[in-house]
């Protein structure tokens, strides 16, 4: 009989201890003003998180959203439009824009995107109009802020990616992966493509300069793995005069750049060669050609300080590190995020 | 429940390489004399010398055990075999399977206890955690699929993409998928351009056996068991006429099929064999407040297996297999919400066959096998609703290995058994990712069995453990992997502890893959320990075993792929992993299984000992995807051609990232199942029918983020059988 006690001891062991307990965290007090950090997560996963970082308290809080709203943001966190009290976050994976309160980070609506859009990008381009770049239906759709609808859709290059505004126009950054070398330009009015610009292979990263002037980096084509004579293509920066929608300057760049930021003043960064690229906005040319070194994924500035917010994704997939330098390359600190973290966008008390 | 040690029982199967070699075969053979080879119940060395009366006729077995019965008609009548120190034993010629005879000898039945387990196990004894499973007792248990019995089993963990039909793999001891070898009939058929091996391939009533080894064993190395090895037996072909037909029906609108003939033919046994599956998976779930239909997870496969044997002689014996294996269906992107499964349609298709033969030379004291193999994998994934550019995302690749296993067993003494093999292969690939490459590969192993001529205590036996395993590759140079070990046998209680050097051969994608891939990669390498105790004993009309096990596995140079730039990663040999463990297992039951309880645990804890990166913030952290615990009961009962059976199982949660976030985990679950079955004889054939219930209490889980397992659903299932 000691046996047969041994074995229902054991299994009554195994059915009351049952396994190791779930881990938890208790839920943040939101606070509005800050940076609000992306984190793609990785993609299919549905593991793309928020992190919030006080500027004051120098602290970061990670898994905001969830920790708010009891879910996951979803697949690809890729981007995030502060408009009026509320974030539009496009998950790019989940073919969804979440719509948070900023003041509660409580999810206000859910905007879906259509099937299979993969969206990335929301510039708001009126007081009641949006426009969603599509990754995978190279579109740009309409949204109407006052209903939140998405109301109709404008044909564009191949994988549109980033996009920008200029007066009454929209230029959208068509990256194609690689295979595509255009800016289309949308006029807002009309909702119609009047012009389709030529740059480089890859645009993907736009911004609108002080005098109203469009910066679009070019990545380049990579080389194709099968054709070992296939050197790919070169990328560089373009600036595009937005009122005749035509390129002005332009600097050529091998090694592949990526990201594209501004300070909001005369200078733009961007990423290649593993390090951070300073170049004049006003001349377009290279400024200080390596920043400061390091193998980073994304970058962001911060709009007053111009402090340098450059992302480690580290091996892309365990939770990565804010890595936040002066404007002159000086290291400050350094703070864990989630997976692939890419972008802070900054809400700053008036 | 423990024998005496048996170093190597060969129940390996035959084949060949052509389909009408059988058939030119059968003629030749319906000449043959009958005759029938006597081996020792435990060891399955032949006996000589043993008296087999039938009739009038008094025959003595020859040196090599086989008794010529000639051309006298005796298929009807008994016979008698007897010779000393064996227990005698009355056979029938008609019912002898394979043309061989087991006697028991008396001298081992003191020492053993029997808890309705199958004695002679075809296992190798080595100082490891081990488990040989039968596949009636997979089906006594209420398992219908292979994936679900070798998931109840400690140590072992498989990893699905869902309900049937969907990608599996299968790991041990926290390794990785690509870390643990599966054979089917000693041949390797993990994917060497992925490195993992799917079980939901191999169809449980196309299998005899399973053979679980846990850590590392030179015998069975072939590219990577640092994590273990199963070996999949395929059933002995009948010699008389029989057949299974099996059809199963699932509420997820799955069906399910099986044929199995055998069909004997002079001395040649043929066996065919026909399995079909087509179904939808048609479940719902929840994500965040929304019930969402899944989408594109829908199925559509059948295999089809032919198997001949033929013994040329009595100490000659050829089998040959042809398997081939065919899937369509969705290849299921991760659930997000009701809109991104209106866009999951990208499809994947498998094409796979292999093609072997097996000779086995028996003699006195020495026993040869040669197994030729060749395999064809073929897959296609295409992405309709991904474009690139102006293309969708689509890949094809086709793997193909031919390939040669020797195997011999000495007797170099009583106590003293020596084991080697020479492994050869091709390894060819065409992948629309890399291109075409090729490997070959060369294997060698050495392993001595001895028997200490001592004994510590009274009736209890020693018995060591050497091995080496030599492995050379083309690409990537050699590898030496030693292993000792030591098992200690009392009357009750076996004690073992065992260490070893492990290796895994880097996959085709990780060496090759466009862009990234890294042909100057290293073989992962481990050193592996257990130490084991197993207790068993009967008490009254039951049986009782309990089974420990811990083990430790340190693997180094394991290749991980680490980001180049923001778009393109590589392989490296960088990641080290300490993993440690428990495993329990406890079983009861009668002596007739009216029944049963079993009880597997485990407990893993594998965390990544080294750096990646510089400042890497997840040395000391668990790996992702494994949990720290899991563990099943099964109680089985019934009486009289009724039977039922319900089964709990659980899973502590589980981190998917080396950051071990507690907002990126799989969360723990426990999910039970109950059936039961009615077995009647009606116009002389064996009637089984079954219906169960699988997720009895509607819990959603995952074992793969995004990919819920199906919810509650019912089974039915009808088998007929002669």
């Amino acid at each position: 009989m000691l046996k047969q006690k041994i074995f229902y001891i054991l299994i009554t062991a195994i059915l009351i201890y049952g396994c190791k307990k779930d881990p938890n965290s208790p839920e943040p007090t939101p606070t509005q003003y800050g940076a609000y950090v992306l984190n793609e997560g990785n993609f299919g996963q549905s593991n793309g998180s928020i992190s919030f970082f006080n500027l004051e308290k120098k602290e970061i809080e990670n898994h905001i959203f969830e920790k708010v709203n009891g879910e996951n943001p979803g697949d690809v966190v890729q981007s995030m439009t502060i408009i009026g009290d509320n974030g539009y976050i496009v998950v790019n994976g989940s073919d969804k824009i979440e719509v948070i309160s900023m003041k509660t980070w409580k999810k206000v609506k859910t905007i879906n995107s259509p099937a299979g859009s993969s969206p990335r990008h929301l510039l708001p381009v009126s007081e009641t109009k949006a426009y969603i770049t599509n990754l995978y239906t190279a579109s740009v759709s309409v949204l109407n802020l006052e209903t939140d609808e998405i109301t109709s859709s404008i044909n564009v290059g191949l994988n549109p990616d980033e996009m920008t505004s200029s007066g009454n126009k929209v230029f959208v950054a068509n990256n194609g992966f690689g295979n595509d070398h255009t800016v289309s330009v949308i006029d807002i009015t009309t909702d119609q493509v009047i012009k389709t610009i030529d740059v480089a292979d890859n645009p993907t990263a736009t911004f609108t300069d002080n005098n109203g002037d469009i910066h679009v980096l070019c990545t380049g084509r990579y080389p194709a793995w099968d054709n070992p004579d296939d050197t790919g293509s070169k990328g560089g920066i373009y600036l595009i005069d937005a009122s005749t929608e035509t390129v002005k300057d332009s600097l050529s760049l091998t090694g592949f750049p990526t990201r594209l930021v501004y300070d909001g003043e005369t200078t733009g960064y961007f990423l290649r060669c593993s390090a951070v690229t300073s170049y004049s906005t006003e001349t377009v040319d290279i400024i200080t050609d390596t920043l400061v070194s390091g193998n980073f994924y994304s970058l962001s500035v911060h709009p007053e300080s111009g402090d340098l917010y450059l992302f480690d994704a580290l091996d892309y997939s365990q939770n990565g590190l804010l890595k936040i330098y002066s404007a002159e390359g000086i290291f400050q600190d350094s703070y864990e995020t989630g997976i692939i973290p890419h972008k802070a966008i900054f809400l700053l008390s008036e | 429940m423990f024998s005496r040690p048996v170093t190597f029982a060969g129940a390996t199967k035959l084949n060949f390489k052509s389909y009408f070699f059988p058939v030119l075969l059968s003629s030749i053979c319906g000449l043959q004399a009958q005759q029938i080879s006597i081996i020792d119940f435990w060891t399955e060395l032949p006996v000589d010398s043993v008296m087999a009366v039938s009739h009038q006729d008094t025959l003595f077995s020859n040196s090599n055990g086989v008794v010529d019965f000639g051309l006298f008609k005796i298929a009807e009548r008994p016979v008698i075999l007897k010779k000393q120190d064996y227990y005698p034993q009355t056979i029938l010629y008609k019912n002898i399977k394979n043309g061989s005879v087991k006697l028991m000898p008396m001298e081992s039945s003191a020492p053993i206890d029997v808890f309705s387990e199958r004695p002679g196990n075809p296992l190798l004894m080595t100082p490891t955690h081990t488990t040989f499973i039968h596949a009636s007792e997979i089906k006594e248990q209420g398992f219908n699929t292979l994936d679900k019995a070798l998931a109840a089993q400690s140590g072992i963990f498989i990893k699905s993409y869902g309900g049937p039909g969907q990608i599996q793999s299968i790991s041990a001891r926290g390794m990785s998928a690509e870390q643990t070898q599966v054979f089917l009939d000693g041949i390797p058929v993990n994917s060497f351009q992925l490195g993992s091996a799917d079980p939901g391939q191999y169809n449980l009533d196309q299998v005899e056996s399973v053979e679980i080894y846990r850590g590392g064993n030179p015998r069975l190395g072939s590219g990577g068991t640092i994590g273990g090895a199963i070996n999949l037996h395929s059933r002995v072909i009948p010699d008389t006429l029989d057949y299974s037909l099996k059809l199963r029906g699932e509420t997820l609108n799955n069906q399910f099929a099986d044929l199995t003939i055998g069909l004997p033919t002079g001395f040649l046994n043929h066996e065919f064999s026909l399995h079909y599956e087509n179904g939808e998976n048609e479940y719902t779930v929840k994500t965040g407040s929304e019930k969402i239909s899944l989408t594109n997870r829908d199925f559509n496969n059948w295999n089809f297996r032919y198997r001949s044997s033929l013994p040329i002689a009595s100490d000659l014996h050829t089998e040959l297999m042809f398997y081939t294996y065919k899937f369509s269906g969705g290849s299921p992107a991760s659930l997000k919400n009701e809109r991104t499964e209106v866009t999951n349609n990208a499809r994947i298709s498998y094409d796979n066959n292999l093609t072997a033969l097996h000779l086995s030379y028996q003699k006195q004291r020495y026993k040869l096998n040669l197994r030729a193999f060749l395999r064809n994998n073929w897959n296609e994934y295409i992405d309709p609703d991904s474009v690139i550019g102006n293309d969708i995302i689509s890949g094809c690749h086709f793997n193909h290995e031919t390939g040669l296993i020797g195997h011999g067993q000495f007797i170099i003494s009583k106590r003293f058994l020596l084991n080697s093999g020479l492994e050869v292969s091709r390894q060819k690939a065409q992948s629309t990712a890399f291109g075409d490459k090729n490997r070959e590969r060369y294997a060698f192993f050495l392993r001595g069995d001895y028997e200490l001529p001592w004994q510590f205590l009274n009736d209890c036996t020693t018995q060591l453990y050497t091995g080496l395993r030599a492995e050379s590759y083309a690409d990537f140079g050699n590898a030496f992997l030693p292993g000792i070990g030591i098992t200690f046998y009392a009357s009750f209680i076996k004690v073992y502890l065992s260490g070893g050097k492990n290796f895994r051969a880097p996959t085709f994608n990780e060496l090759y893959w466009q862009p990234g891939g890294n042909p100057g990669l290293k073989p992962e390498e481990s050193i592996n320990f257990e130490a084991g105790v197993e207790y068993g004993r009967s008490l009254r009309s039951f049986n009782f075993m309990l089974g420990l096990s811990a083990y430790s596995i340190r693997p180094k140079n394991q290749i991980r792929w680490i980001p180049l730039t923001s778009n393109i990663s590589s392989p490296e040999n960088i990641l080290a992993v300490d993993s440690d463990g428990i495993e329990i297992e406890a079983r009861l039951a009668d002596v007739t299984k009216r029944f049963q309880m079993i009880a597997n645990y485990n407990y893993g804890f594998a965390v990544k000992a080294d750096s990646d990166l510089p400042d890497d913030p997840t040395i000391g952290k668990r790996l992702p995807f494994l949990p720290e615990e899991n563990w099943s009961i099964l109680l089985q009962t019934g009486t009289s051609g009724l039977q039922c059976g319900f089964v709990i199982s659980g899973s502590s949660f589980r981190y998917t990232t080396y950051s071990n976030d507690p907002y990126d985990i799989l969360p723990a679950y426990r999910t039970a199942g109950c059936w039961a079955g009615y077995e009647f004889t009606a116009y002389r054939q064996k009637i089984t029918v079954r219906g169960g219930c699988e997720n009895l209490f509607d819990k959603q889980y995952e074992l793969t983020p995004g990919y819920p397992m199906p919810m509650r659903h019912f089974y039915f299932e009808l088998h007929v059988t002669n």
